[in-house]
């Protein structure tokens, strides 16, 4: 069963959002993952692969980040594309945060034009190719939808 | 030191005129999308800002408001299918009223385009744009137990699953789960077809924007910007990379600010706004000709689920 706790965790993140209002985007975000991407890919996370239809090597990303390509993100568990990084490899991709969505975008710093993908199990929470942002996947942004 | 850059506005005024003759030099023999025929530009807005302009693509998207009314329907659906199956106090959101959907032109042509936004943030999300950055610093736990995932899914609840797993008939407690679970129940009564490529209008928009930056009208209006810049002493070579000489993980700095100023200044300057507008709307315009059969179809399902949401929750849409 859902559990209140994480209920409360993602509605505490959101009013954080706005309560926090103008200062949110003046405090540094918090850190990339240390790992910079890891598989298999878990809740909450944008999870991508290397080919096309999730085929090949995974990675996943949680929540927004400005830069894939620095620090960079690697692909990762073995199959093709293991070891090679996110940025402009990218072939297929899915969203697996129950309650956001997400958008895939063509330039660092969330420039335009995008791909966005609805909250998992929602249409259409995946794209087997990534379409406008196939191997053009720079940076990521998770939002309220 | 501040030199004054008189070239750049006649540049301005120069590359509006070519922004109309331009067109009128290709061949009627080029193919309709070779770069050798630009489609013609009929009207180039004088705009300081990107605030108010609206592409012709975007007629075929939900907007932001519309999105979360229909993902919001959709969470009513999937509950009522859960509380069918035993699940009583299973509850799908995050409580939000509004959407966090980015403007889809705010960050187009150039990270920053408005100057009171430059003035305030930088290159740095506004607070609306970023709120999904206020993360947690910990992990969220699995959101959903492996019954509810089943139930769900209409899969074995082992999730999350590449989107490709084969739907199972799936019973759960005696009770025969619906084809894609809970999720493919709602989807199905919010508006799902899987002739409509849904994601049509954004790959069109991703085209006509690479054409439009490849046009030679937009590459004369950036070249321009590029001096202008260069003038105030950044070497830039166009707005887009304009953002990747700051570190927008750390606060916004005076330096950003002042960078970001002068971006949105030399973009009024040289006109780049208006003209990047005007060539990309008239590649959607002849994107949307080339493409209508299927994007009417996008359109009709869009409107399928605005009035399937609408009945859903009992309320009238947003326009």
């Amino acid at each position: 069963m859902r559990t209140t706790g994480t209920l409360a965790r993602r509605l505490a993140a959101v009013c954080a959002a706005l309560v926090l209002g103008v200062t949110a985007s003046l405090v540094p975000a918090a850190p990339a993952q240390a790992e910079q991407g890891s598989s298999p890919c878990q809740w909450y996370e944008m999870c991508y692969w290397y080919q096309s239809n999730y085929g090949g090597a995974q990675t996943s990303v949680l929540w927004g980040v400005w830069d894939l390509a620095s620090p960079p993100f690697y692909f990762h568990g073995g199959g093709a594309g293991s070891g090679t990084q996110l940025w402009n490899n990218a072939g297929s991709g899915a969203n697996y945060d129950p309650d956001y969505c997400v958008g895939v975008y063509y330039s660092q710093g969330w420039g335009t034009p995008a791909l966005y993908l609805a909250p998992w199990g929602y249409c259409c929470w995946w794209s087997s190719t990534l379409g406008p942002v196939n191997n053009n996947n720079r940076s990521q942004l998770v939002y309220v939808c | 030191m501040r030199r004054p850059v008189p070239v750049t506005v006649a540049m301005g005024i120069g590359l509006t005129l070519l922004a109309f003759c331009t067109a009128c030099t290709s061949s009627a023999s080029d193919p309709p999308n070779s770069p050798a025929n630009p489609p013609a530009v009929t009207a180039i807005p004088s705009a300081a800002t990107v605030i108010g302009l609206v592409l012709p693509l975007s007629s075929y998207e939900l907007t932001g408001a519309q999105e979360l009314f229909v993902n919001n329907a959709t969470r009513t659906l999937v509950n009522q299918c859960m509380r069918r199956y035993g699940f009583a106090q299973f509850s799908l959101g995050t409580g939000a009223t509004k959407s966090g959907h980015p403007d889809q032109m705010g960050r187009r042509y150039g990270a920053v385009s408005d100057a009171t936004t430059a003035a305030t943030y930088g290159y740095h999300l506004t607070p609306d744009q970023g709120a999904g950055l206020s993360r947690p610093s910990t992990r969220p736990t699995a959101p959903f137990s492996q019954a509810e995932t089943a139930v769900l899914t209409g899969t074995s609840g082992e999730g999350p699953a590449p989107p490709n797993q084969p739907q199972v008939g799936t019973t759960y407690n005696g009770q025969a789960v619906p084809p894609g679970g809970c999720f493919g129940e709602a989807n199905r009564a919010i508006g799902f077809d899987d002739r409509v490529d849904g994601l049509l209008p954004q790959r069109l928009a991703f085209t006509a924007y690479s054409q439009s930056r490849n046009d030679s009208r937009t590459k004369e209006v950036i070249t321009a910007w590029s001096a202008c810049m260069k003038d105030k002493g950044y070497h830039i070579a166009d707005p887009i990379s304009a953002v990747s000489v700051v570190n927008l993980n750390g606060p916004v700095t005076p330096a950003e600010i002042q960078q970001a100023v002068t971006d949105v200044a030399c973009k009024q300057t040289v006109g780049l706004i208006g003209v990047w507008f005007a060539v990309e709307s008239a590649y959607q315009r002849r994107l949307i000709e080339q493409n209508s059969q299927q994007l009417d179809a996008v359109r009709k399902l869009l409107d399928d689920k605005l009035r399937n949401a609408a009945r859903t929750l009992g309320q009238a849409a947003p326009r």
